[in-house]
């Protein structure tokens, strides 16, 4: 039996760690590769006028958002309510609730499933299903539905992980104190499960502001000259409208479609922002 | 069968205590037997060897005892051991105190300068007295290095034959006494010889008492010679 | 494939043992009204037995023990007093089990209401991660209905009960999280408390804890038999001495011997007994 040496040691350990640095400098230097050329090609349309502008094919100076933020806060918004309680709903459901039996593995599965369908299945599904056969039309309502079906198998996934990182300990005293199982769960494991449960809602807003193909299929407009005025109305989306911007000649239009990138990911950061304010807030009251 | 032993000082305390236990009865019974030898054929040589022993079983005794209370200390025994324990404990004083009755003997034996005592010869009943002690202090260390409860549960009955006989040598001394057969001197110190070897004999009934107590956890109660006298004359 | 053979025999050898030694229980006390019995309880785990035809009675307003080594099955008796084993699925009871003389594995018998009447202390402190009024009110509020007022007494009264009142009344609203670990379980304690137990069930309360928050948790346990019933398991023999008035032996889930605490560490009746309590195994 002889000894290893430590050196030889050590050198391996920094070996593997310089190749973890490299992984995550790659990762990064694309990130900011990435937002710099954008905020580059963004810079010359940058200003608060991208904001009210309406969307118009002619003139890219006057070109803006203004209807697309708000058509995408409405289709988000809505896809939260309806996705958010189903999801935690169906989460818990089967965390908790559902057997080990075939029956509960089946529906596991379709939810596991349901997740790694494309985008734009689901968007055919909402043209077929809500726009056409419902009868709806190309309106807000039918997107938003169209996106919480989309949203929905994360909801539930990231619940379930939610519940799962409780610690079984809450759930025994709570038990062992006399609660029926569903007072334990309401007043005990979901309370104690809310980062994660935040973490779901924060997931579920990122996927819905981020998606294209279905509203496209859905019918979304491209242009848009008034602000979409609630759930019945025809919307545009900022996803969709960059989009747009970008079929169009990219010396002229370039400028725009990167601005509207900006935009986004500002608006995301902001929802992100908060919510992450909001769970370090509920999470300094634990552990 | 459940895995074999855990706690491996407290077992290698409890041999130690057990073999220094078993040397202390050895040392006590001999004690005793020198000392009645030393008496009846008047040598002073073993007289003096029964005054070392006494001193080994002090020194011993103080060790033992140390012992236990350093394995109470230590290892918070229960059940055998802490009865094995305790019972040492308390053994400890009846032997020491049998070594000393012993050395007491001796040194009587020394009073008769090397002259065979007086009259010893016609008492006949001390030497068989004598023979009776030494027999149950032997019955009672060996109930206790074999742990044998049953041997020494009778006990008591051998100790009622030797408090009678305590009485009968009384009588005979003081009658050969009052005859003038025997110098008082001589007598006074038969009596005490008597007394010495009656003392030995209730010792050997309380190790043999603790022996029980030790092996089966029972203890004996304690019943006066006479109750147990008319309990006999009751049921034959 | 033969080496998993013998495995077996081995396996089987070693419970037939225990089989001949444990022929019958050696139980040397009657208990007259108990608070809790059972008789013949036994609890397997799938096709796993973990406990085997238990029939023993605790004592009202005493403290009662159980002992044995590791895997012996106390927490499972313990936790099948309270029907805590109904949350794991795979776990069948069979058996009767009296609380109060009424068997709670009864057709009509609702855990939930058992368990107000029989609390149980875990071994690792789990208070919730509430403030520690909340922590005393859940149990409360689920099944009484206060004013705060009541409440308020209620947490206070529960708090002296449990000798932690002095410690923490100026920090009620503050995270429970955030007290010692003996001060935790000592919360747990008072939760229990609130919602008025007949039984405390306790399963190894202090193991996580450091002497001087044991002991202060066997002091409590002295005040509160008094009113209750309080089962203790412990592989630590010397509290199961210093605490309990009866004490219980297991091995390989069948009940060996229970007498009163003394006699049972003084002169066991069962060889299995004293060699366990000697360490001679375990």
């Amino acid at each position: 039996m002889k000894p290893r040496s430590i050196a030889v040691r050590r050198m391996t350990e920094r070996v593997y760690v310089a190749g973890f640095l490299v992984g995550i400098g790659i990762a990064l230097l694309a990130l900011i590769v990435l937002l710099a050329s954008i905020l580059i090609t963004a810079w010359p349309r940058l200003s608060p006028a991208i904001l009210f502008n309406y969307s118009n094919a002619r003139d890219p100076a006057t070109a803006g958002y203004a209807a697309a933020i708000v058509g995408t806060l409405w289709v988000v918004g809505l896809t939260l309510l309806f996705s958010l309680p189903l999801g935690i709903a169906a989460g818990v459901y089967l965390e908790e609730y559902a057997g080990k039996g075939r029956v509960s593995r089946i529906l596991q599965a379709a939810v596991t499933n349901l997740a790694g369908v494309p985008s734009v299945v689901f968007g055919l599904l909402g043209l077929a299903v809500f726009v056409r056969f419902f009868g709806l039309g190309p309106i807000v309502l039918a997107g938003a539905l169209t996106l919480t079906m989309l949203v929905f198998p994360y909801v539930v996934i990231t619940t379930q992980e939610a519940i799962r990182a409780v610690p079984s300990s809450i759930r025994d005293a709570a038990l062992a104190l006399g609660s029926t199982k569903w007072q334990a769960i309401r007043r005990q494991i979901l309370p104690a499960a809310s980062p994660g449960l935040l973490t779901a809602a924060i997931l579920a807003a990122a996927r819905a502001m981020g998606e294209t193909a279905p509203l496209l299929v859905i019918g979304a407009l491209f242009l848009q000259t008034f602000i979409p005025y609630g759930p019945e109305s025809p919307f545009i989306a900022l996803p969709v409208l960059i989009y747009a911007y970008t079929i169009l000649p990219v010396d002229q239009w370039g400028g725009v479609a990167a601005a509207g990138i900006v935009v986004l990911l500002g608006l995301l950061f902001s929802i992100n922002a908060v919510a992450i304010i909001v769970r370090n807030r509920l999470q300094r009251q634990r552990w | 069968m459940p895995e074999k032993a855990v706690r491996k000082a407290l077992a290698q305390g409890m041999q130690e205590l057990n073999e220094n236990m078993v040397t202390l009865a050895e040392l006590s019974e001999l004690a005793i037997r020198k000392a009645v030898d030393s008496l009846s054929r008047s040598d002073a040589d073993v007289a003096r060897e029964v005054f070392t022993l006494d001193q080994e079983l002090y020194a011993l005794q103080e060790e033992i005892e140390s012992n236990c209370v350093n394995l109470i200390a230590l290892h918070a025994p229960v059940a055998r051991d802490l009865r094995a324990i305790t019972t040492s404990l308390k053994i400890t004083t009846d032997l020491d105190r049998i070594g000393r009755y012993a050395k007491d003997i001796a040194e009587i034996a020394l009073q008769f300068h090397g002259q065979i005592p007086p009259g010893l010869k016609d008492i006949v009943k001390i030497p068989r007295m004598a023979d009776l002690t030494i027999d149950m202090v032997d019955r009672a260390t060996q109930a206790f290095v074999n742990r044998d409860a049953e041997s020494v549960r009778n006990i008591m009955e051998v100790d009622d034959a030797v408090d009678n006989l305590h009485d009968e040598v009384f009588q005979e001394v003081v009658e050969h006494m009052r005859d003038g057969n025997l110098p008082i001197e001589a007598g006074a110190r038969y009596i005490l010889v008597n007394r010495h070897l009656e003392r030995i004999a209730d010792h050997a009934v309380n190790i043999g008492e603790r022996v029980v107590y030790m092996v089966t956890g029972d203890r004996l109660p304690r019943v006066r010679a006479a109750d147990r006298a008319k309990a006999k004359k009751r049921s034959p | 494939m033969r080496l998993l053979v013998k495995e077996r025999k081995e396996r089987e050898t070693a419970s037939e043992t225990v089989e001949d030694l444990v022929v019958r229980p050696s139980v040397a006390v009657e208990v007259e009204y108990p608070a809790i019995e059972s008789r013949d309880l036994s609890v397997a785990y799938g096709r796993k037995p973990a406990i085997r035809e238990i029939s023993l009675r605790i004592p009202r307003n005493q403290t009662t023990a159980i002992i044995g080594p590791s895997g012996c099955g106390k927490s499972t008796y313990l936790r099948a007093i309270n029907r805590m084993n109904d949350t794991i699925p795979t776990a069948r009871t069979t058996g009767q089990l009296f609380v109060d003389g009424e068997d709670v594995y009864g057709p009509d018998v609702d855990p939930v209401l058992l368990r107000r009447k029989v609390g149980l202390i875990f071994q690792k402190p789990n208070p919730f991660p509430k403030t520690v009024y909340k922590n005393i009110a859940f149990g409360v509020n689920i099944h009484f209905r206060t004013t705060p007022e009541e409440m308020d007494t209620i947490v206070e009264s529960a708090l002296r009960q449990a000798n932690l009142w002095d410690e923490v009344k100026d920090r009620l609203q503050e995270s429970a999280l955030g007290l010692s670990g003996g001060q935790q379980q000592r919360l747990c304690i008072a939760r229990a408390l609130a919602i008025q137990p007949e039984a405390l069930l306790m399963d190894e309360p202090c193991s996580a804890l450091d002497p001087v928050a044991t002991a202060r948790i066997e002091d409590l346990m002295f005040e509160l038999k008094k009113e209750m019933a309080i089962v203790i398991v412990t592989h630590n023999m010397q509290q199961a001495a210093r605490v309990a008035d009866y004490t219980a032996f297991m091995y390989l889930g069948r009940l060996v011997e229970f007498n009163r605490t003394r006699e049972l560490f003084e002169r066991p009746q069962a060889d299995l007994t004293e060699n366990y309590i000697t360490g001679r195994f375990g």
